[in-house]
């Protein structure tokens, strides 16, 4: 986008005139904030003309906190989607790691601290089978993950037998509702991973070759990268953010339920794409996942406000997806 | 699709081992197949009695109908997520404006081919005009099909009429009309991609579109052509499942779209495009068809058989796909 904000030579300022100029600039001032940032920008406003009391502080907060677990497993699908693969095995990953979470916990603060290892770990070999699968093997990341997700349901209905196991204790549920400095833990520990993520993207060696092996795989190869270990890192940092995500997410419910995840794949992948990631790799960032989730949690917001029907919501989730793409797509066109 | 012949007088044992060597996943599928079968009417008797056998085909029909569409797709380089909806909404609307009146079955079908097929035109001219990935369209039309449905209907709802039930629970001598139903559409779609001039150029497109634009082919009418196709069997499967279910049903399509890319690419057809056959997603569907039968026949748990699906589905995969050059992704 940064090259649409170019001011126009000088000799043809002369020519189209003074008025013509201060427009142009006010269009490339447009032009120079991508589009999802105006979209949010639209939809608070909205917000705030409906109803001005959904942006107090305390409600925010409260709308923040509850998205914090979709946007941490959004975190995780970006890389996967960077490299230029798929993750749909998040949403069974989500509802394997909160049985086990739930069943291992049992309700007992010391057993706490082993569950989050297991839960990790856990996630960290379902990572790790999907990436030699897809490397190795070759199958295609849409298939494997497909393959998994059907895999690690059954998984979870084994490990439950179908039915609400085990429970967290209260220590480990005081995870969800405390605050520091009058601020949830949840919303502190995205921000955090936010961050994280981004230098990780941006700044070291090893996450920025993820973007570079989204963009071309056989460059990247010729160059030295070892572009197989990078995508298996991805799909490892995917299923681990899922698991991190279930387990916030847990710090809310009291015990398994087996619809626990279902779907939750599409929207990470939503999430992702409407901040302005493109799918197949290359493009994107933390960044730009987070402010998918905040477009998607302001849009829904919005509508839950004006009475909007909840099964109409999956309408509009297609039709943002839809002009989300598009409007990316002229964006690209035009820097080139 | 290996056109040149590099050996003209080549022994039959070299012609076998290419032929083997391109159709690898076909034959695994098929191997896996006649394994299943064989071990598990090794342990259980009943599996080779002719009823189980009828019983494997009629349940082969769903899947089969929305996957022949599905190849469609898949071969030109595209593939199409929002059949399951179009499945849901399609059983709603037919039970729906059937309820009961076979008077009413005529605009039944103008009702629910209308739909599919406008579908199909959204998906095919979205992909073709703005040029906008597959994935993102079909998932896009797969969420607002979900939502119109879940607005009007909370529950199964409709009714049909005795000879709608005919298509699903019928016999013609001891094979089920909708196996018959299944097996026309198969040669039709068959005959569609190996014998016609449309067939040759929904390979070409999903070899690769550039070159088959500059080869003359119109790409985008064949990409309408293929998502209209694909939409056109999942309203036909819809309609089948609404003869079985005896109404409409909104969750009844859910995950079928995954299910029918499964089965196209589990024997051999590249989910990249320009690769495969028909006989392939028959090999798919027969898999996951069969699997399903020999676990009900051996006792195994459906937890146990979503975990040994998910990993056959991989490994057969990665049969043929793990000696090609390239990296995966």
């Amino acid at each position: 986008m940064a090259a649409n904000g170019n001011a126009p030579k000088p000799e043809a300022d002369e020519v189209r005139g003074k008025v013509t100029r201060t427009e142009n600039r006010a269009l490339a001032v447009v032009k120079k904030v991508p589009l999802p940032w105006w979209a949010l920008i639209v939809l608070v406003g909205a917000t705030a003309a409906v109803s001005p009391y959904i942006l107090m502080p305390s409600n925010l907060i409260h709308l923040v906190r509850q998205g914090v677990p979709g946007a941490i497993l959004a975190l995780g699908e970006t890389f996967v989607i960077l490299a230029g693969g798929f993750d749909l095995s998040i949403a069974s990953t989500v509802s394997l790691i909160a049985a086990v979470a739930s069943g291992e916990m049992a309700g007992k603060v010391g057993n706490i601290f082993p569950t989050v290892a297991l839960s990790l770990s856990i996630a960290a070999a379902i990572g790790l089978i999907n990436g030699l699968a897809v490397t190795k093997l070759k199958v295609p990341s849409f298939l494997t993950t497909l393959g998994m997700m059907i895999a690690l349901q059954g998984a979870a209905l084994v490990y439950t037998g179908g039915m609400p196991v085990g429970g967290f204790p209260e220590e480990f549920r005081a995870l969800g509702v405390g605050r520091l400095l009058g601020v949830p833990y949840l919303i502190w520990i995205l921000v955090i991973v936010i961050v994280l993520s981004q230098i990780f993207l941006k700044k070291t060696a090893l996450g920025r070759s993820i973007l570079s092996v989204g963009g071309n795989d056989l460059a990247c190869h010729l160059m030295g990268i070892r572009v197989n270990r990078v995508r298996i890192l991805t799909f490892v940092l995917s299923s681990v953010f899922a698991a991190v995500g279930t387990l916030l997410m847990v710090t809310t419910f009291r015990v398994w339920d087996s619809s626990m995840g279902k779907g939750m794949h599409f929207e990470a992948i939503t999430m992702v794409i409407v901040g302005g990631a493109a799918l197949g790799g290359g493009r994107g960032s933390a960044v730009t996942t987070i402010l998918g989730w905040l477009v998607m949690t302001m849009l829904f917001t919005f509508l839950n406000l004006v009475g909007f029907p909840e099964a109409g919501r999956f309408i509009v989730e297609g039709v943002i997806i839809l002009l989300a793409v598009a409007a990316n797509r002229e964006a690209l066109m035009r820097v080139q | 699709m290996r056109t040149e012949n590099l050996t003209p007088n080549g022994s039959l044992w070299f012609k076998i081992k290419r032929w083997l060597g391109n159709n690898t996943g076909v034959v695994t599928a098929y191997l896996i197949v006649l394994a299943t079968f064989l071990t598990s009417g090794g342990i259980s008797r009943d599996v080779f009695k002719l009823t189980n056998i009828i019983t494997i085909l009629h349940h082969m029909v769903s899947l089969g109908l929305v996957s022949i569409g599905q190849t469609f797709c898949i071969l030109s380089g595209s593939f199409d997520l929002s059949v399951g909806s179009v499945i849901s909404l399609t059983t709603l609307l037919f039970a729906g404006t059937v309820f009961g009146r076979s008077e009413m079955i005529l605009q039944a079908l103008a009702l629910v081919f209308g739909v599919g097929l406008f579908t199909g035109l959204v998906n095919g001219l979205t992909i073709a005009k703005a040029r906008i990935n597959p994935f993102i369209t079909t998932l896009a039309t797969m969420l607002v099909g979900q939502g119109a449905t879940l607005m009007y209907y909370y529950g199964p709802y409709g009714n049909i009429t005795p000879g709608i039930k005919y298509l699903g629970y019928g016999m013609v001598g001891p094979v089920p009309v909708a196996v018959l139903v299944l097996a026309a559409f198969f040669s039709a779609a068959l005959i569609v991609l190996t014998k016609t001039r449309f067939g040759l150029h929904v390979y070409a497109l999903g070899g690769g579109i550039q070159s088959a634009r500059v080869s003359g082919v119109n790409t985008t009418r064949v990409r309408i052509a293929t998502h209209v196709i694909c939409s056109f069997m999942a309203t036909c499967t819809g309609i089948y499942v609404a003869s079985r279910l005896g109404t409409g049903d909104p969750y009844v399509g859910i995950d079928i779209e995954l299910e029918s890319i499964a089965a196209v690419c589990i024997a051999g057809t590249s989910l990249f495009g320009g690769r495969g056959t028909l006989w392939g997603t028959l090999g798919g569907v027969l898999l996951l068809t069969m699997l399903s039968n020999a676990f009900n026949h051996l006792n195994v748990e459906t937890t146990i058989q979503l975990i040994a699906r998910g990993l056959i589905i991989i490994a057969a995969v990665a049969v043929y796909t793990m000696r090609r050059k390239g990296f995966g992704c």
